[in-house]
């Protein structure tokens, strides 16, 4: 199984084996992180699964939707690595993955 | 001691707050027999029973009584008018079925879809500004918070803005059959008979964009092959709009004169907004938390649960208040108070959770930052008129809304910039 690292807004590090074909942000959820809330439950809608992913996996993860965009533009925590976690599906080919929730708006 | 059931008196149901404070402490998941449900109130609970479709349905069992909406004994009252009756798509429908429909009208409403819609919203909101600017007293609520969103309403499904009126009466009756059982027999007919107006109406713009597509939401609706390969029917097409119709009109309605009040009630607040030490966007998420537009919606559960130690019987009405859930001091500290810094602002249960996340969040979100952008641009020193009767809320369970909102000003554009800037 593909394995992630999600490191939490308290700064704590944990790997786990992700679920292929779920997003990031059930990942992530699915594994302690109550804190990623995902209120609008993966519509693309609320913009609180906001995460940094390296920039090392950029060529690996899908571009960026113009949903997806308009969205991050209200964050005031964008960075050049902020992703919606709704948004990216996890694969194998994302073995490995490392992200950072950002911070809470 | 046991709480009593309040929700049978109005005044409580319009100023619901104390009571669900009482609730949440003492009984987080309550029976009430006026609503012949449960009621759930706080934020944790509430995400537990939105979060688990699968025990908590969005699609009522056919046991349940408040299940007027699509009653088979209404269903003359459309027959008579040759219309088809209310069916479920999108607020009370679960699995395939929900995805068929909100599949079908989500793009419309996408981050990159509003976004183009901006210019024209601010145009409109200007425009009914112009309307009223130099009276400097009006009732905001009808004068500007009713008339924004009925507009955006029309030009998505290409109504005239002189039929606005029958889009705001069919939004109201279908609110206030979602909480049937507070209505006398009488006054449900009488809301069905709102509703099949605008059924008619509908009915009529889907033949007409059958034959002639324009470039308006429902005549894509009218053409559009929906991931099933199953074109949508007329009664289908109209109970869509129907829903999208609350969520345009009735709810954002209520969310603009919410966040008014919110601006308005307290001074600091409105000085704050517009001397930028206040972030508009935050506000916003903080009004929608404290006024809660769509303030509870039902579900139904598909089998005998527990929550919060209380049984819930397969069969039973469960009411998630998102009211109450936003109020809750457990996941808000100080909820009363407009706190723009607060961590995690938008959080908040106003918009619900999970797959029936208002479809129109990010529409509606545009239409208060833009509105209260417009409002404290064009109008100066923004009071609560102390003249006319105080604000009070709509007597409803599902939606809550203010009932008139009137304020003094003067006209921004004839005063200095400088004397502007102290009269926030």
């Amino acid at each position: 199984m593909p394995k992630l690292t999600v490191v939490g807004r308290t700064g704590t590090a944990k790997e786990f084996e992700g679920s292929p074909g779920a997003s990031i942000m059930e990942n992530i959820r699915d594994n302690g992180f109550e804190d990623l809330v995902g209120v609008c439950g993966g519509n693309c809608s609320c913009g609180t699964c906001h995460i940094y992913v390296g920039e090392q996996f950029g060529d690996r993860l899908p571009p960026i939707s113009d949903d997806e965009d308009c969205m991050l533009a209200s964050s005031e925590y964008r960075t050049p690595e902020s992703r919606l976690a709704c948004q990216v599906e996890f694969s194998a080919k994302l073995d490995g993955l490392y992200v950072r929730l950002a911070p809470e708006e | 001691m046991a709480i009593e059931d309040r929700f049978g008196c109005p005044a409580i149901v319009a100023e619901p707050l104390e009571y669900f404070g009482e609730l949440r402490a003492e009984a987080p998941v309550f029976y009430s027999d006026s609503l012949k449900g449960f009621v759930v109130s706080r934020y944790e609970t509430l995400q537990y029973v939105v979060g688990n479709p699968e025990i908590f349905s969005s699609s009522p069992v056919a046991t349940a009584m408040s299940n007027a909406g699509q009653a088979k004994q209404y269903q003359p009252i459309y027959e008579e008018l040759g219309t088809p009756p209310p069916l479920a798509t999108l607020l009370i429908t679960d699995g395939a079925v929900h995805k068929r429909y909100r599949g079908a009208v989500e793009a419309a409403f996408s981050a990159g879809a509003v976004a183009a819609m901006e210019t024209g919203i601010r145009t409109r909101a200007d425009a009914i500004i112009d309307d009223f600017i130099d009276r400097e007293r009006v009732d905001l609520l009808t004068e500007f918070c009713q008339k924004l969103p009925a507009q955006v309403m029309c030009d998505l499904i290409g109504l005239s803005r002189d039929q606005a009126d029958i889009l705001r009466n069919a939004a109201t009756a279908a609110v206030r059959l979602i909480s049937s059982a507070l209505e006398t027999e009488e006054s449900r007919r009488e809301l069905h008979r709102q509703r099949a107006e605008m059924h008619v109406y509908v009915q009529r713009l889907i033949e007409r964009f059958r034959r002639e597509p324009i470039d308006n939401l429902l005549s894509k609706l009218v053409h559009l092959v929906p991931d099933d390969g199953v074109p949508l029917n007329d009664a289908e097409l109209i109970s869509l709009v129907v829903g999208l119709n609350v969520g345009g009109n009735e709810t954002t309605v209520n969310g603009l004169g919410g966040m008014f009040l919110s601006a308005f009630r307290t001074p600091d607040v409105q000085a704050k907004l517009r001397d930028g030490t206040m972030d508009p966007g935050r506000f916003v998420e903080e009004a929608l938390r404290l006024e809660t537009p769509v303030a509870a919606m039902p579900r139904w559960a598909t089998r005998d649960s527990e929550v919060e130690g209380v049984s819930i019987p397969a069969g039973s009405l469960v009411y998630v208040s998102f009211l109450s859930a936003n109020h809750d001091e457990a996941r808000f500290a100080c909820p009363a108070h407009v706190d723009t810094q607060r961590k995690g602002i938008r959080n908040h249960a106003a918009f619900g959770a999970g797959v029936h996340y208002c479809l129109g969040a990010v529409l509606a979100r545009l239409e208060m930052k833009v509105a209260l952008e417009r409002v404290l641009d064009r109008l100066a020193g923004i009071q609560l008129d102390d003249t006319a009767p105080p604000v009070e809320h709509h007597v409803k369970f599902i939606a809550r809304g203010i009932m008139s909102l009137p304020i003094r000003f003067k006209r921004r554009e004839a005063m200095t910039t400088a004397a502007a800037g102290h009269t926030g």
